[in-house]
């Protein structure tokens, strides 16, 4: 049974794995209680670690508090499903198992994403100084310390993981937009705006060297063209917010093909919809 | 091209198929997006893995015109893929792989999906839902039953991005306004 809801102060040994503890406790002898401050910082970036863990791990759970005491700063939680109100004991076992894993070896575990284990990393780095923080899953016994070695061990299986994209990229592709501004007068920087139909309030400078790209663009002043070229990202920034325009193309005012003016106009092999014909080309692949 | 954002609805290849093939299933609820992309209420996303897969089967056939005329409509918005895409769609691949998460096949077997389907997604269609992720799309629509499956069991509690059939419709449309 769960402890949560039942006196939540009884023992823990025997337990099971139900749960996970945080434990902090002041190096410092001439002061025996840890500081507030710290202590909900470093429990604030643990809770984090573990929201992004069972995220990772598909579990829609919250995290209830099924002890809590002064005495050593400990902080127990256990994750319960949103839907059921039922503990998910299972992703305390893979935490528990992938963390060992990573301890042990300094290698990725699978059941640590990219994700995740960026957050773990946060915690085992923002532990305060002169405070001693404990790993713990329910049972007294089971607790261990964080210590250098964990912090390294974490860090090489973070730095084995590639490397995501942080800073400003290039992509070369095409973008398709409304022309809005055009600025073609200074030769040393011929620019216009594209305004985006899905950012339409960021619009993307679009620098061009070839004049006569622009020769023809009369008409579609205002319309919609597709540029061609190098397209510059911000992270995270689904659209870009410059490009270097190698080509220009003019796209039709009004559709002239409509979804229902390609209805029937291919034959699939005998037996085949959609569906089937999609799955048998990517499990080719 | 309405003067306010659009909604961004990611198309995967069996819909544009299913209508190139005319499949009388299928037809009505596709075909009955097209207003909402006439009138500037939904912009068309299809990402390049998808193009990629129309244009090849339009390739050489009486429909290649017709094809390439369609998708310079000004609603149809080709989605590339970049770095970020990669690494999402590489994340999604990760996460759902019943080697690394061993309940998702029993999981997706017991919401209808084959079980040859069921036990990771595979690298273009975690490609296809990276992009419409990124790209924040509100919907991805698609008859694919795995990626209905994550749709309902995790990405749209996650992200909010609806993964369905195209039968409900997903904008409330202005019916006011055409009269």
């Amino acid at each position: 049974m769960p402890r949560r809801n039942h006196e939540p102060k009884q023992p823990k040994i025997g337990q099971g794995q139900l749960s996970l503890s945080l434990k902090l406790e002041t190096t410092d002898r001439n002061r025996r209680n840890v500081d507030a401050d710290d202590f909900f910082f470093a429990a604030e970036k643990w809770l984090r670690a573990l929201k992004i863990f069972a995220k990772e791990q598909g579990e829609h759970v919250k995290w209830e508090i099924v002890d809590l005491r002064k005495s050593s700063a400990l902080v127990e939680v256990q994750p319960v499903k949103v839907k059921s109100g039922k503990p998910a004991p299972q992703l305390v076992r893979k935490w528990e198992q992938g963390l060992k894993k990573i301890e042990d070896t300094g290698k990725p575990d699978p059941k640590f994403t990219p994700e995740s284990l960026s957050a773990l990393h946060d915690f085992v780095f923002s532990i305060p100084t002169n405070t001693v923080a404990s790993f713990g899953n329910g049972a007294a016994s089971e607790r261990h310390k964080v210590t250098p070695m964990t912090q390294r061990r974490i860090e090489q299986a973070l730095a084995a993981f590639p490397p995501e994209p942080r800073k400003e990229y290039v992509a070369q592709g095409s973008l398709r937009g409304l022309l809005a501004v055009l600025d073609s007068w200074n030769p040393d920087e011929r620019s216009f705006r594209l305004k985006l139909p899905m950012a339409p309030a960021k619009p993307v400078k679009c620098t061009y060297r070839d004049a006569s790209l622009t020769a023809d663009l009369g008409e579609s002043f205002e319309g919609m063209v597709e540029i061609t070229g190098q397209l510059r990202y911000r992270p995270e920034q689904p659209w870009p917010f410059a490009a270097d325009v190698e080509r220009i193309t003019t796209l039709p005012r009004k559709p002239k093909v409509s979804l229902k003016d390609l209805v029937g106009l291919v034959r699939l092999p005998e037996g085949q919809d959609s569906v089937s014909y999609v799955r048998s080309l990517r499990d080719a692949e | 091209m309405q003067s306010s954002k659009p909604t961004l609805d990611v198309w995967d290849s069996c819909c544009l198929i299913g209508i190139l093939n005319g499949e009388k299933d299928k037809l009505p609820a596709l075909l009955a997006q097209t207003r909402f992309f006439e009138t500037g209420a939904a912009m068309l996303g299809l990402p390049i893995a998808v193009l990629d897969e129309i244009v090849t089967l339009a390739d050489g056939t009486s429909a290649e015109e017709n094809v390439r005329a369609f998708l310079l409509n000004p609603y149809v918005l080709p989605l590339h893929p970049n770095l970020e895409v990669s690494f999402k769609s590489k994340s999604l691949r990760m996460r759902f792989d019943s080697k690394r998460m061993p309940e998702l096949y029993d999981k997706a077997v017991a919401a209808g999906v084959p079980k040859d389907q069921a036990k990771k997604l595979g690298v273009k269609d975690s490609e296809i839902l990276a992009t419409a992720l990124f790209y924040q799309a509100e919907r991805l629509t698609t008859y694919d039953p795995f990626l209905l499956f994550l749709g309902r069991e995790y990405i749209e509690k996650e992200t909010g991005m609806v993964i369905n059939l195209p039968t409900s419709p997903f904008l409330p449309f202005p019916d006011k306004k055409e009269e």
